[in-house]
């Protein structure tokens, strides 16, 4: 790039698009026997590369500063200021808390909902496919593409108890909730599946966002999950409304 | 993110694809999922808390980079997490033995014997990614922000004059003025 006078945009465009990899076959053919003959073009074709690995390495690195730092240690005295700045904060911000989450059906479900996080997906059997594919865009938040596609599945495997607990998650994943609660609701009814638990636990966790808390707590009784129990103490005791 | 499996799994060459695209939502995952693994090695290995999490933004920023020059390939038995921890573990290595070479004298010729072209070329191009960067530092605020749309964020120009309330002619125009100035940059430096 140092090397050479201005370039044209249509210069730079070329360039990005046959590193997006957005030329048809046939200009990309004749582009990269351009640059085998034109060092010049194969040097301009590798900084501009670097270029805008550059621009997005420092990007990646403001965003970064933004991910979860897991266990960062500051200064003793930052430490310090810290600690105690928390306790008064959160000595006052705890009884505001308590007293306004506790026993609120829908601020209970906002804490105690997490979708789940997915099945593993490898390259398995051609007829697993199309269910690994969706299992993809679940566990990157395309829940709408996931219930697409694994709602595509179930007219040949209405029975299957994978794709209904999986198709409850991605309802409610979106919020939906009668939809998932359909989905849920067959495989939460027997006790045979592997689904059953945690099938109860998300039924459990729609009816007590519905505030139909009676199913609500039958439901979370069945479940295993390790919190069930810190939910139900704290489960309005009062009657159905 | 699933085991390594001894196969290319989909979700590995998916998992690619997200990093090539600057998928923020999987490398936020692919991060905070390969962390624990880093800090108990360093840890293990006579470092602090600090110190790991230093190497393993190093490594994760280094990964990247790789991925985006095409230097990672995923193939039998080889995951994407399984490299984030072996190029973390060799900077940690790295660190030790800078740290311990301090303390000894180095034998005449050893950094001749021990260099190799292709890596010398590697560092070539790290260290001209390195001074770009810098030179961004010095690009305005409007042609930082329209780089990051288009290369980071992968915006079309479209996208980004409807954003920005440019025209697309507008956009790409803007664009090549800004290209122009950062390769200005660039040259100034050299």
């Amino acid at each position: 790039m140092e090397n050479a006078g201005n370039f044209s945009e249509e210069y730079y465009d070329r360039l990005d698009r046959y590193l997006d990899q957005s030329m048809p076959a046939e200009e990309r053919r004749r582009f990269e026997e351009e640059c085998a003959a034109d060092a010049g073009l194969q040097y301009q074709l590798d900084r501009h590369r670097l270029v805008r690995i550059a621009i997005m390495e420092k990007n990646l690195s403001s965003a970064m500063a933004g991910f979860p730092q897991p266990g960062r240690v500051r200064s003793i005295t930052t430490r310090k200021w810290l600690a105690a700045a928390s306790l008064v904060i959160l000595a006052s911000a705890a009884y505001l808390f308590f007293s306004s989450q506790r026993h609120d059906p829908a601020k209970l479900y906002g804490r105690f909902y997490h979708s789940d996080p997915g099945l593993m997906t490898t390259m398995g059997s051609a007829d697993d496919y199309d269910f690994q594919v969706a299992m993809i865009q679940y566990k990157r938040g395309d829940y709408a593409g996931a219930a697409g596609a694994w709602k595509k599945l179930l007219p040949q495997r209405p029975s299957s108890d994978t794709l209904q607990y999986f198709l409850g998650c991605a309802y409610q994943a979106q919020n939906s909730l009668d939809t998932a609660f359909a989905f849920f609701q067959p495989v939460a009814a027997n006790p045979n599946s592997a689904f059953y638990k945690e099938a109860c636990w998300y039924a459990g966790l729609i009816r007590l966002r519905q505030n139909r808390i009676s199913e609500a707590v039958a439901l979370i009784r069945q479940s295993d999950r390790p919190e069930k129990d810190s939910l139900l103490n704290e489960i309005p005791s009062r009657a159905d409304q | 993110m699933g085991k390594d499996t001894g196969q290319t799994s989909i979700e590995q060459l998916q998992l690619l694809q997200a990093m090539i695209q600057n998928n923020e939502k999987v490398l936020r995952q692919l991060y905070r999922e390969n962390y624990a693994r880093v800090k108990a090695y360093v840890l293990a290995n006579q470092g602090t808390t600090d110190e790991a999490n230093d190497v393993y933004q190093e490594a994760f920023i280094a990964v990247w980079r790789n991925i985006q020059l095409n230097r990672f390939v995923p193939d039998n038995g080889s995951s994407l997490q399984a490299y984030l921890y072996r190029i973390a573990k060799n900077k940690w290595i790295d660190h030790l033995r800078a740290a311990k070479s301090k303390r000894t004298v180095p034998y005449p010729g050893d950094a001749d014997f021990f260099s190799d072209p292709a890596e010398a070329a590697e560092d070539s191009q790290v260290q001209f990614i390195e001074a770009v960067k810098e030179k961004l530092e010095t690009l305005g605020g409007r042609c930082r922000e329209l780089l990051k749309r288009y290369y980071y964020q992968k915006q079309t120009l479209k996208q980004i004059a409807g954003e920005l309330t440019w025209t697309e002619q507008t956009a790409r125009n803007n664009k090549y003025r800004c290209m122009e100035k950062l390769r200005e940059l660039i040259k100034s430096n050299r």
